[in-house]
């Protein structure tokens, strides 16, 4: 059912959707695999990066746990190595914890997961599952991906500055973080991680700009935006949030990268004097800093989510072998959450000394933000209902996704009740809460979609029984390691302090025995990562050859060779319906896909719910 | 009494191994060992040192280890250093029974129903210290800890005996109460954080015992280092056992005579009126025959802009102008004049020192009367502030003490001379 | 079948999740903070009201979980891919498309349930929070946060604050047992917050601003203030004692002696080091 290819096309007639034109793939290694403008190449290189800052961001995580379960005891080997000395008996200093929750959160989220997502997926599948040969700007694409390595150079050259790594969490709240004095961590390593989430949110500022130019102006005929993979729909609707709500992000940046450098005074209250050093002018608001950082970092949410439930949703289709249940209500839903999440920021400052009534105001925004979340849930068991499940590796992370946002979803709704809001805040339940969000959800996400699309990114399938081990011993320890922040959370275990048994609370053997079977799992959430590893190797050397269509799915992407040629399609394809077509009855197979025009013998349900 | 004394003569050198008996006790896990003072191997510009005399140095080491243990795991308690209960909290033992069957045996935290927890040792002064205080002031006691680079006023180099907010006599080695008020309370305006919230009392005593131990053993490295810079390498007899006898003596009798030596203002704080306050407020400015130089290091405003220190802009360009590595080079940039007033005033430890903003109202070495008049009356030991006692007298003191107590809620006081008589301050007398 | 047996992993994860807030109320060192005396008991009344909103939301969230779980399960279990002998599926996909009337059910009903829990939460956000709500007393003291301790200043015996009489204690709150207690909340340096975990009380303490917050507690003796915003290298050594007493007369009393050591001008050499 793949077109034949063809090796190249003679005249060229001009661009536009449809027509048959294609460039030859450059000859030279630089421009082909690492200046390349080809989306694929830079989805990969964007997959590879966050894969690289996922160890490093993982790494710092079990150290941070270390400290949690056994504070202040010497890590055996690495504190020796790196982060002390023996006139400190090899003890973790204080502000270094700081530096580890701040630089895990900061890479975590803007050197994996968004990168992982939205430039590694969002690259390689958007042209492929529209039908397109590449993105609309493939200059300004590439552009993207090389504004990342100078982030991240910025944001490891941080550590090796005087007073090293930053140490105001990855939210970086002014004053902590303009007053140069008021930790290490802000005399000089703040500054380089302003610059490091600049270049960060630049590039994916150019990505969404050519996201959503790409899905708008290049979709193959009959492409309609309702004929779309709920992957594209995804990834279209985080395109227009980092669009609209980067530039807050940025303008905040730079407010705070001034305050720092050049001596203004956005964010520095009248007279502000931190740590015995001079004062300043003043005249800021510091709470200013925290309505521009969220005004993104709200939304950001939604980018670090939106594209794994987009992936989920098509993972699901396909192995249920059952239409998407509710593809327009599916769709409403990511408008919905978009729409919602511009008008929800003030849930992160409920206790920040905002004007109590915007709070209430904030509370019911963030409610009803609930319900688009609840009805994907819905539409996702819909989905499976009825349906044939095959579990492979892929399918068991997506069902995993379904089952852990669940509880991330449902914890998010303790802290939009303004009044319990007041103590779980800044307590690990928030701590729980994100995790179940962004590994429950978007990592899992990124485990379903890397065994999913593997075989068309790279030609080879992967391991299923390695990943099926992964997956179970992933499933296992995550739960082990975040479920229990809640309870230690609740019982007001603060976030970001290097000590706990510093309050008498939580100097008890619960929690201690909890902090401590919750390191035991983190460090075996973190050994079987290498599960995943050793699974991608050893596939990307020796995995069997994939065929084109290998899960028998309908999207466009798997109309083509796998991997895709440098021009994706030889010939531009029609799309003739709906994406998700499974077991259309009277069908000798159980998959029509979109490029197939419907034999005589069958009959499409319309989409319509 | 009797037995106390008896129980140090038979464990006087009790060595008190943390790490044998408190494995368990993620504090003590890890080696720690003491680092060397700067002058027992490096060339130190106008200071004693031992630089290019490797026997001496053994001996030194050698002569720390045995007075007072090899690392900071395996205390030894000086004979005779007068710590109460001979030394013992240091690591938190206690004494079991009495006289000749007397033996020491660690504390333990206890279980809900009362019972010891073998597995929860109490830390004791070393484990308290190594938790609370060690990224500051580092593990000699030296102010060397990871953080304290980032922090003015830099932490407190323990190793030279000298505390600046004490009520023993000037120069004197601090009273243990004085120690007990600071870790307590703080100080007020520094980084030095209170620790009432975070360690009880008795912890409190157990952590000013570590203080003590390891001023103590920094002084006995200065006197050796100092004792060996006179003597020859090649001497066998240099820093013998007489002279470290003697020299230990020394370090230990100047802390025990320092207990008996607290000053107490014999009259009581006059009633703090606006005769009072004015009569404190010519002292504060020189207008009486004693001729105080207070506004010449406070200034005129006492605001901390005196004449006497580079002015406060010029401190914050060398000490928050950039990295705390590069000040040295930002001294440099100063022009002649500056860098000969700079190179004047710093405090003992070599750090550059700043008058206090009296108007601000933040005491760092207390806030109460008697802090106040201890700081007029004996000085700031290390810094620059003098010891005034007998040049005024006690009531002339408590004038002072009043004109600053009173400053940061009249900063008209010094405005607008002569102030009229306000009807706010006479009743607001602190002499109740 | 083998596959099958995914869905017990997922129910495995389920059944725990469950069971961890099942047995939760059940041990003092997992459940909310409360005094030892008295386990289930919050010590304010806005705690008390904030804990029967969280045990409201965990029940709704509770109920959500079981039911979406054993869907999830259910349908892991039921809807696996089965193949006889000739490696042809048992049972072919349904294939349907959505349910437009299921649609309406499942968006109205959980939002109904959703203004619900909000409507719910009004009224108590806006007793603790709105300043127009907050008790008509003088407030017992100022509290400014800097790196890294709490200063308490109290106003001394003239009922006024920034007055020489204030009483200045660091890290030591003192209030009376059965009274609405206001304080003025400010910083000196960077952003802190003051939370009391028994009594579930949260509030930024920024540079800038002066923030009243009011709380009260039932229960005499001593409770503990956290800083709950980073704050810097120290964040986590940033405690507080908060200590109740029972009567006016006892609080009356611990003040005098504070403020009578805070005018200390001689020594009475046997107590000072005690004194305290």
């Amino acid at each position: 059912m793949t077109s034949q290819v063809e090796t190249s096309s003679s005249a060229p007639v001009g661009h536009g959707q449809g027509d048959d034109h294609i460039h030859p793939a450059p000859r030279n290694m630089l421009s082909r695999y690492v200046f390349s403008s080809d989306h694929k190449v830079i989805g990969v290189q964007f997959l590879s990066s966050g894969l690289i800052f996922f160890v490093i961001g993982g790494l710092l995580a079990m150290a941070l746990r270390w400290q949690l379960a056994w504070p202040w005891k010497p890590m055996p080997i690495l504190s020796r190595m790196l982060w002390s000395d023996p006139s400190l008996g090899y003890q973790m200093p204080p502000e270094f914890y700081a530096k580890l929750f701040t630089m895990h959160g900061t890479i975590m989220i803007f050197f994996v997961i968004i990168p992982i997502l939205n430039g590694g997926f969002g690259n390689f599948l958007i042209p492929l599952m529209i039908g397109a040969r590449d993105m609309a700007f493939p200059r300004l694409n590439m552009v993207s991906y090389w504004f990342m390595p100078p982030a991240m150079v910025f944001i490891s050259y941080s550590f090796l500055v005087e007073g090293g790594a930053p140490e105001a969490g990855w939210t970086s709240y002014p004053p902590l973080t303009i007053a140069r004095w008021a930790t290490p961590g802000s005399l000089n390593g703040q500054t380089f991680w302003l610059l490091a989430v600049l270049c960060a949110g630049i590039s994916s500022l150019l990505g969404a700009i050519n996201y959503l130019t790409t899905i708008l102006m290049l979709r193959a005929p009959g492409m309609t935006m309702m004929r779309m993979p709920m992957t594209v729909w995804g990834l279209f609707v985080t395109a227009i949030l980092q669009a609209f709500a980067l530039p807050v992000l940025t303008s905040a940046l730079v407010m705070q990268t001034l305050d720092r450098v050049a001596g203004t005074n956005f964010f520095s209250p009248t007279g502000l004097a931190v740590a015995n050093a001079p004062a300043v002018v003043g005249g800021g608001g510091p709470i200013l800093f925290q309505h521009l950082f969220w005004f993104y970092s709200h939304p950001a949410v939604y980018v670090m989510i939106l594209p794994g439930m987009g992936m989920v949703s098509d993972i699901i289709a396909t192995f249920s072998r059952k239409p998407l249940f509710g593809y327009k209500p599916m769709v409403y839903a990511i408008g919905g959450i978009a729409g919602l999440g511009f008008i929800v920021w003030g849930h992160h400052m409920f206790q920040s000394g905002m004007n109590p009534a915007v709070g209430a105001t904030f509370m019911l925004s963030t409610m009803m933000i609930a319900l688009p979340s609840a009805i994907k849930v819905f539409n996702w068991l819909g989905t499976m209902w009825g349906g044939r499940i095959q579990f492979t590796t892929a399918m068991l992370n997506a069902v995993a996704f379904v089952a852990m946002f669940v509880i991330g979803g449902l914890s998010g709704i303790f802290m939009a009740a303004s009044p319990v809001d007041m103590h779980i805040h800044d307590t690990y339940f928030i701590v729980a809460h994100l995790h179940y969000v962004l590994f429950g959800g978007s990592m899992f996400a990124i485990f379903a979609a890397v065994q999913y699309w593997f075989p068309k990114i790279f030609g080879r399938m992967m391991n299923e029984p390695l990943g099926k081990l992964h997956f179970f011993l992933t499933f296992i320890t995550f739960n082990c390691t975040f479920y229990l922040m809640h309870i230690v959370g609740m019982h007001g275990h603060l976030r970001r302090i290097a000590d706990p048994t510093v309050y008498e609370s939580l100097r008890n053997s619960g929690v201690t025995n909890m902090n401590q079977f919750m390191t035991y799992s983190a460090f075996a959430l973190g050994a079987a990562q290498i599960l995943f590893a050793m699974n991608f190797f050893w596939s990307l050397a020796f995995g069997p050859r994939a065929a084109a269509n290998p899960w028998h799915a309908n999207t466009l992407e798997w109309e083509t060779t796998s991997p895709p040629a440098y021009y994706n399609f030889a010939r531009i394809p029609v799309v003739h319906h709906a994406p998700y077509e499974y077991s259309v009855p009277g069908l000798e197979v159980d998959f029509l896909p979109q490029t197939k025009p419907l034999p005589p013998a069958a009959m499409l349900h319309p989409v319509n719910s | 009494m009797i037995t106390r004394s008896r129980f140090i003569v038979a464990l006087g050198l009790a060595i008190l191994l943390v790490t044998s008996a408190g494995c368990t006790d993620s504090l003590n896990a890890g080696p720690l060992s003491y680092v060397d003072n700067d002058a027992l191997t490096h060339e130190l510009k106008g200071k004693a040192n031992l630089a290019g005399k490797p026997a001496l140095q053994a001996k030194v080491r050698a002569a720390l280890a045995r007075i007072f243990g090899e690392s900071p795991q395996r205390i030894r308690v000086p004979e005779n250093s007068g710590f109460p209960s001979g030394g013992l909290s240091l690591a938190n033992f206690r004494q079991v029974g009495e006289g000749e069957s007397a033996r020491i045996e660690p504390i333990y935290h206890q279980l809900p129903d009362g019972r010891p927890d073998p597995n929860h040792r109490q830390t004791g002064g070393y484990g308290l210290y190594r938790r609370n205080c060690l990224h500051c002031h580092g593990v000699s006691g030296a102010g060397d800890g990871p953080t304290a680079a980032f922090l003015f006023p830099p932490p407190r180099d323990f190793r030279k005996g000298i505390y600046k907010f004490t009520s023993t006599p000037s120069g004197a080695r601090p009273h243990r109460d004085d120690l007990t008020r600071t870790i307590r309370d703080g100080l007020s305006g520094t980084s030095m954080p209170a620790f009432d919230a975070l360690m009880t009392p008795s912890e409190i005593q157990q952590a000013v015992d570590y203080v003590i131990f390891l001023s103590m053993r920094g002084e006995t490295e200065l006197a050796l280092i100092e004792e060996g810079s006179i003597s020859d390498e090649n001497d066998t007899e240099a820093l013998g056992e007489e002279i470290l006898k003697e020299l230990t003596a020394g370090v230990f009798d100047r802390w025990k005579s320092a207990q008996t030596q607290v000053m107490n203002p014999t009259i009581p704080r006059t009633k703090s009126d606006h005769e009072s306050v004015i009569r404190g407020r010519d002292l504060f400015l020189g207008r009486t025959k004693e001729k105080l130089e207070c506004a010449g290091c406070h200034g005129a405003l006492a605001k901390g802009d005196g004449p006497s220190f580079v002015p406060v802009d010029v401190f914050n360009m060398v000490v928050f102008g950039g990295d705390p590595s590069t000040r040295p080079e930002r001294v440099d940039a100063l022009d002649e004049t500056l860098k000969t007033l700079w190179n004047q005033k710093p405090d003992d430890w070599g750090n550059p020192l700043r008058p206090a903003n009296l108007v601000k109202g933040v005491f760092k070495g207390g806030r109460r009367p008697i802090d106040i008049f201890w700081r007029i009356a004996k000085g700031i030991n290390g810094a620059q502030m003098p010891a005034h006692y007998p040049t005024l007298n006690e009531a002339q003191i408590w004038d002072l003490v009043n004109f600053v107590l009173a400053l940061p809620y009249d900063p008209d006081l010094l405005a607008s001379p002569p102030p009229m008589p306000r009807p706010k301050l006479a009743e607001a007398g602190a002499s109740r | 079948m083998v596959v099958r047996n995914w869905s017990f992993l997922f129910a495995l994860v389920a059944v725990l999740s469950v069971a961890a807030f099942l047995y939760a109320p059940f041990s003092p060192d997992w459940w909310l903070p409360n005094p030892h005396s008295a386990p289930g008991h919050s010590v304010s009344s806005m705690g008390r009201e904030i804990d029967l909103l969280f045990i409201v939301i965990l029940l709704i969230t509770g109920l959500v979980f079981i039911g979406t779980q054993v869907a999830l399960v259910w349908e892991a279990f039921t809807f696996v891919d089965q193949l006889d002998e000739q490696g042809k599926p048992k049972r072919a996909a349904s294939y349907f498309h959505g349910d437009n009337r299921l649609e309406i059910v499942w968006t109205l009903v959980p939002a109904v349930i959703l203004v619900f829990i909000t409507i719910y939460q009004f009224g108590t956000w806006a007793r603790i929070k709105y300043p127009s709500r907050n008790p008509k007393v003088p407030p017992l003291a100022e509290i400014t946060a800097r790196q890294f301790q709490w200063v308490m200043r109290y106003p001394g015996p003239d009922g006024r604050l920034h007055s020489p009489d204030d009483l200045i204690l660091i890290n030591d709150l003192h209030f009376v047992k059965n009274q609405p207690t206001l304080i003025h909340l400010k910083s000196s340096d960077v952003i802190h917050s003051f939370f009391l975990p028994q009594f579930r009380l949260k509030q930024d303490a920024v540079p800038g601003l002066t923030i009243p917050v009011w709380f009260d507690s039932d229960t005499a003796g001593s409770f503990e203030l956290a800083c709950a915003e980073l704050c810097g290298w120290g964040h986590y050594k940033m405690r507080g004692n908060v200590t109740v007493h029972e009567t006016e007369a006892e609080f009356a009393k611990w003040t005098s002696e504070r403020i009578g050591e805070q005018n200390r001008d001689q020594l009475d050499l046997a107590t000072d080091g005690e004194a305290r």
